[in-house]
């Protein structure tokens, strides 16, 4: 493994609607190193999800490099990037994006449906992963049969049956209650203690609280780098007012 | 805002599901549109088609012994001899009023004739219209062109004043070959062509042309028969028949059975089948419209959630749905009706194997527009009244 | 769990979904299976029919005696040589392979007899077959009519549609036609006109006295200027016994080859002459060809309409799955597995939509049309139906899927994720 996970060299991502042009990413350098956790904070515009979707492969670029693991991402063609999102990565996405019609266990072993693995150590890898965030009771519903923080419990199973180096969520606890929220938080710290690379975009500031590093971005350029429990220890009231002041 | 404005504004918005929606009724109304006016023409084209081929009317001189009389009066004695046909007859058929409705009229003469003290029936004919009344005249021999060889077109041969055209069976009692030399009733003539085994009566004739074979039996301008050829499309042939007897009364015109039999029953028979075609691709139309109508509004279930849960009515929800099938019908239909008249003129050619004028069915137009937009509006109510009664939260939650 | 899995698990939870498509794919699959058995019975009905109408074979003597009349004009037998047909031959007809294929048999003997300073044409004809080779000759209304208690067998509904004689003839050939006893005759309508007699008349021929029992309508053929006798009594006339001048033949030629056909009778009868009747079989081809190019064209143009709309159907409810299609695209599926997933979809859908809608079709032909129309349809097409809808529904459903996968899959993921 590399010193650094993830590398972003001087990122610009603009984009277009029709005539005007609005440039999310303004030259963003952003370096993080493995077994970290990081919160990225910011209003809404100011560019925190389209970092996250460049960084998954999701999204090109217009210009920077943009390296994980060693490996210049943009480099790649469009199939190879979705071959790096399978092994590199796990997704958590905004509104769980499940498979409506697949169960829990099956849409948990998606990313594992073109790996070689017989059909049986899939569905265990499957269970394990369920297991880690524990819906394996509740593993042949479908998704509309289960709630908000269970969903999000079997995307987090889903994006971690792979043992991927690295996790990417995007405001995993915005559609959660408080109480869901924190647990959802509580289940992303331990898996950052065993080993888990973590980015993960929120609004919410409570949540920093579960991460090691804390990251503010406005307008396309990240404002603020800082140690998440200095911001939770020590300055929190300082905080909250650059979080007020930004939003 | 108002509901219209909504239903309008998604329907922009969503161009390409309205065009889905159109798209299917233009196609469904297209064909139909199609079938409709092709069958028709198709009806006209296979009548003109058996009424070309071959006589469907015949004249041939009264009776002796019969009375002349038409419609209860006498008609006058004139100077001419009724019990016979002339020339003169030729230019009376063109005075009846659906003179339009006559193709070829094929005059001819015919006597007995001695051939090497054989008697054999002649016939004088006008070779052009004879020839092109009956295609399947063929020759199997032909006057300077080799044995073996293929004989031209008969409707385009220059029959010689003493040339003859021999029927087969004639040949082969009097023993001729093309190019023979044979005597008929004292005056010399040549054997133009010999026909092909037809397997009628016309086997066993001498051909000739009807000048010639007049001045031959010393009968100038004489006609012993008028084979006419008509479209009956616009005019039975009965109707026909009954014109030329008026203008002809020394004549007497039968309108061959035959003919009018197979018309009929060709007729019947292909009206019955496009009846039949007609209605599986109305039914087929109307399914398909409503399946894909069913599809696109079971596709937006969600969007109808939102409606219902920011508090719009069940009737709200139903009138917004609705009025996007109706547009999407008018402008189905009217598509429809265009594109299938531009099928069916372009295709129509094909069909016939002729060009054919196809006329733009104007009074089509609106039975077309009522069709498309009801059976969109059929299309709709089903499950506009289902997405009107869902569960708000249910709707909200379908992907 | 594979990619097929996947397939299935979405028909099989989706159902509604899957409907749509499954039922407008059944539609158009149905549609061709009955618009093609419509359209090949149509053509085999009508050239059934053209065969019908009037003879399509004649059988003389190679060389034999020839009796020529045409426009009112009759020159008596010429007789060069004294090989003729007998009713012999009528027996060696009987054993041709394609017997079948011979819908009715008119054997006559043509001769002249002089009565009361005119020459008379004679046909020696067994009625019912001449009646069934010349289903246009209608007795006089005047005259005796055609009693037709018509046998409601297999036609059902569809006699009742005919009003006319020889319609009628033509529809069922085992239809009661009268028997023309030894002492009667039926004389031709122009005729009867230049000899001033009409039915129940009779007329002295030979020595012996003929009843007339019934005058023709003209027809505008030679039948207008002959007197029918029973053949036997023609062959006695003229001292010919056994022996006939031709035999006219309605074969129906929409199941065989003419030439195929008239090889069959030479061989059969050696010293005859077969001919094909020219006219005849010159109109039946070009009817046919009209109504065959007719065929090619309503039915491709309803094949051809009912699967763009199948087509269309797919494809807005693949375009619908954009998101779905984002999600697998996320989390690592390469393209080709989202096409897997797709065809393997659409095959399954097309592939039972296709034995389904050839059902239907069949079902439509078979059942609702007789019922309609009263026209039984069968098809020679049905194994051949099958094939083409079943490919044809598979090839839609994936050509149409695939367009707007393989969009949808070259999406950005993030923009696939936020559609709709």
């Amino acid at each position: 493994m590399a010193d650094l996970l993830i590398k972003l060299e001087q990122v610009k991502k603009i984009y277009k609607t029709g005539e005007a042009e609005v440039e999310v990413l303004r030259n963003l350098s952003l370096t993080v190193p493995p077994g970290e956790a990081v919160a990225v904070m910011g209003p809404s515009g100011s560019g925190k999800s389209t970092l996250l979707s460049i960084i998954g492969g999701l999204n090109l670029p217009n210009e920077g490099k943009v390296i994980i693991d060693g490996i210049d991402l943009y480099c790649l063609n469009r199939e190879r990037r979705a071959d790096f999102r399978r092994e590199y990565l796990g997704f958590v996405f905004q509104h769980f994006q499940l498979i409506p019609y697949l169960t829990a266990v099956q849409n948990t072993m998606l990313p594992l449906t073109t790996t070689r693995y017989p059909a049986r150590k899939k569905r265990e890898m499957a269970m394990q992963a369920l297991e880690r965030v524990g819906m394996e009771r509740k593993c042949n519903r479908l998704p509309n049969q289960l709630s908000g923080g269970e969903q999000e419990r079997v995307a987090i199973a889903r994006a971690i049956v792979n043992a991927p180096p690295l996790m990417l969520a995007d405001e995993p606890t915005g559609n959660l209650d408080t109480t869901t929220a924190q647990d959802i938080m509580k289940l992303f710290s331990s898996l950052n203690k065993s080993g888990l690379t973590i980015l993960m975009v929120t609004h919410n500031p409570e949540n920093t609280k579960y991460m090691k590093r804390t990251i503010a971005m406005q307008d396309g350029v990240i404002v603020s780098d800082t140690d998440s429990l200095a911001v939770v220890a020590g300055n929190e009231i300082e905080f909250r007012e650059s979080a007020g002041e930004l939003r | 805002m108002n509901l219209y404005s909504i239903a309008f504004n998604n329907m922009w918005r969503r161009k390409s599901r309205i065009l889905f929606n159109v798209t299917v009724l233009l196609v469904s109304t297209a064909i139909t549109v199609t079938l409709f006016l092709v069958v028709d023409s198709m009806r006209l084209t296979l009548g003109d088609q058996i009424d070309e081929f071959g006589s469907n009317l015949v004249i041939v001189p009264q009776a002796e012994g019969m009375e002349i009389s038409y419609g209860g009066t006498e008609v006058a004695n004139t100077a001419i001899d009724l019990d016979q046909l002339s020339e003169a007859d030729l230019e009376k058929i063109s005075t009846i009023p659906d003179y339009r409705s006559i193709n070829i009229v094929s005059p001819k003469i015919v006597a007995a004739v001695n051939v090497n003290d054989v008697g054999i029936i002649m016939v004088g004919v006008e070779p052009r219209r004879e020839f092109m009344m009956k295609p399947w005249f063929t020759l199997s021999e032909q006057e300077g062109i080799e044995p073996g060889l293929n004989p031209g077109d008969l409707a385009l041969l220059d029959l010689p004043e003493k040339g003859l055209i021999v029927g087969s069976d004639a040949a082969r009692v009097l023993n001729l070959k093309a190019g023979d030399l044979v005597d008929v009733n004292g005056s010399t003539f040549q054997v133009a062509g010999i026909l092909n085994r037809l397997g009628s009566v016309e086997d066993g004739l001498l051909i000739g042309k009807l000048s010639t074979v007049q001045g031959l039996l010393n009968r100038p301008g004489e006609i012993s028969m008028i084979e006419i050829s008509a479209y009956c499309n616009e005019c039975p042939v009965e109707e026909l028949a009954a014109q030329l007897t008026e203008a002809l009364p020394n004549g007497r015109v039968t309108a061959l059975r035959q003919a009018a039999l197979l018309r009929e029953e060709t007729i019947d028979r292909f009206s019955l089948f496009s009846f039949l075609l007609t209605g599986v691709i109305l039914v087929v139309a109307m399914l398909l419209v409503l399946t894909s109508m069913m599809g696109s509004i079971h596709e937006r279930t969600r969007e109808i959630g939102i409606f219902r849960a920011i508090g719009f009515r069940g009737s709200h929800v139903m009138q917004i749905i609705l009025l996007e099938a109706g547009v999407a019908g008018l402008l189905g239909g009217i598509a429809g009706y265009l594109s299938g008249h531009l099928i069916a003129r372009n295709f129509g050619s094909y069909l016939s194997g002729e060009s054919i004028e196809l006329a733009w069915q104007t009074d089509l137009f609106l039975p077309v527009l009522i069709f498309s937009t009801t059976v969109a509006l059929l299309a709709a109510i089903y499950p506009a009244y289902r997405a009107s009664k869902l569960d708000p939260v249910e709707a909200l939650r379908f992907i | 769990m594979s990619l097929l899995q996947i397939a299935l698990y979405n028909l099989n939870r989706r159902k509604s979904k899957g409907f749509f498509i499954f039922t407008s794919l059944v539609l158009a699959s149905a549609a061709v299976v009955a618009i093609l058995i419509i359209i090949s019975t149509m053509q085999d009905e009508i050239s059934e029919q053209l065969a019908d109408v009037g003879a399509n074979i004649v059988i003389t003597a190679d060389r034999g005696g020839l009796t020529f009349q045409y426009g009112g004009i009759t020159i008596p037998e010429l007789v060069f040589d004294s090989v003729t047909l007998t009713e012999a031959d009528l027996d060696a007809i009987d054993t041709i392979p394609d017997r079948d294929m011979i819908i009715a048999v008119a054997p006559k003997l043509i001769g002249t007899v002089s009565s009361e300073d005119q020459t008379i044409v004679l046909m020696g004809v067994d009625l019912p077959g001449e009646l069934a080779v010349k289903p246009w000759l209608r007795f006089n209304d005047s005259g005796k009519k055609i009693d037709k208690p018509v046998e409601e067998t297999s036609y059902d509904g569809q006699v009742e549609m005919m009003e006319m004689d020889y319609e009628a003839l033509i529809l069922d050939r085992m239809v009661d036609v009268p028997v023309l006893g030894n002492d009667e005759a039926i004389i031709g309508g122009v005729m009867a006109e230049e000899l001033g007699i009409s039915e129940h008349d009779s007329l002295e021929l030979g020595g012996k006295e003929y009843n007339l029992i019934a005058v023709f309508e003209e027809t505008g053929y030679s039948e207008d200027s002959q007197l029918f006798v029973p053949l036997g009594e023609v062959q006695d006339l003229l001292d010919r016994p056994g022996e006939l001048t031709m035999i006219e033949l309605t074969a129906d030629l929409s199941k065989i080859d003419e030439s195929l056909l008239i090889a069959q009778l030479e061989n059969a009868l050696p010293h005859a002459k077969v001919t094909g009747v020219k006219q005849a079989v010159m109109r039946r081809n070009e009817l046919l060809n009209t109504i065959g190019r007719f065929g090619a064209f309503s039915g491709s143009l309803i094949v051809s309409a009912s699967f763009f709309t199948a087509l269309l159907t797919i494809f807005a409810s693949v375009k619908e799955r954009t998101r779905e299609i984002g999600i697998f695209r996320a989390i690592g599926f390469r393209a080709k597995d989202i096409l897997t997933i797709i065809i393997a979809e659409a095959l399954l859908v097309g592939f039972i939509a296709g034995i389904t809608g050839y059902h239907l079709g069949l079902a439509v032909a078979h059942k609702i049309s007789p019922a309609l129309t009263g026209i039984m349809l069968s098809g020679s097409w049905e194994i051949t139906a099958l094939l083409i809808t079943v490919v044809l529904t598979a090839i839609t459903g994936s050509l149409a899927g695939v367009l707007p996968a393989i969009k949808a899959a070259r999406l950005d993921p993030a923009e696939a994720l936020r559609f709709n």
